[in-house]
């Protein structure tokens, strides 16, 4: 009997959006603004890495939501690496949002051997 | 005591001038950490709500903001002219997390991490006050 063979070709686009330093009222637009670029261009997977973040507040929250609301609207996701400080995860905590954002390690953003 | 006053303009980049200031001055009285943390997320969203609703983003307001610590409080105390909240404080919830909404943490997170989350106007002033015990 020949061997039979069937194989599949995936291809997923995964935003990476690294974040460092405060993610508040003052810098959320200009995330707000880099995000929207992305969805534009029918980009549906988000990994968003949070490990350097020094300060969340619910304005910076609040564009993480956005962009996962509007990717599940188009069957895509978010990904969150938690941060590394207290003080940004605290409001993920604090409003429940750690059960709904699924968190990735940092190593798995990029699948080792590539 | 500690004890400082700060004035600024009620812009997003210039909230965060007090918040610095509050870090600072608990650092140097030897409060924890965590706690520091959790002052600074709460007066960071009052001065955000500040610039959002008082002043409806009208960059030309002030807000004055004095920070103060004795030795069972944390006391962070806001003065603005703007339009004075009309909000009802013991109606306040954190929204649900599964809704996806994207504003109104605000005053929820506020009341969550503080002691004492009260505000009150008088001649055309409005003052918020936020307290944190300390053990």
């Amino acid at each position: 009997m020949s061997l039979e063979i069937n194989s599949i070709e995936q291809i997923i686009k995964i935003v990476t959006i690294t974040l460092n330093g405060r993610l508040d009222a003052f810098e959320a637009p200009a995330l707000r603004k880099t995000c929207d670029a992305y969805l534009a261009g029918e980009n549906n997977h988000f990994v968003f890495d949070l490990t350097d973040v020094t300060m969340l507040d619910s304005a910076g929250l609040a564009v993480l939501v956005s962009v996962l609301k509007r990717v599940r609207l188009k069957n895509g996701d978010v990904r969150l690496v938690w941060p590394r400080e207290e003080a940004a995860s605290r409001i993920l905590k604090l409003t429940k949002f750690d059960q709904v954002f699924s968190s990735i390690e940092k190593s798995e953003i990029i699948p080792k051997g590539f | 005591m500690p004890n400082e006053t700060i004035e600024v303009h009620a812009d997003y980049k210039n909230i965060r001038i007090p918040c610095e200031r509050l870090r600072a001055l608990l650092k140097s009285s030897d409060v924890p950490e965590e706690t520091i943390d959790l002052c600074e997320l709460a007066l960071q969203e009052l001065l955000t709500n500040l610039v959002d609703h008082a002043y409806a983003g009208n960059a030309n307001g002030h807000i004055t903001v004095n920070l103060s610590r004795n030795p069972s409080q944390i006391v962070m105390e806001t003065r603005d002219t703007g339009i004075p909240p009309q909000m009802d404080l013991s109606q306040t919830s954190m929204p649900a997390p599964e809704e996806l909404v994207e504003g109104g943490y605000g005053m929820a997170i506020i009341q969550t991490l503080m002691d004492e989350a009260r505000y009150f106007t008088s001649q055309g002033t409005n003052t918020w006050r936020l307290v944190k015990n300390l053990k």
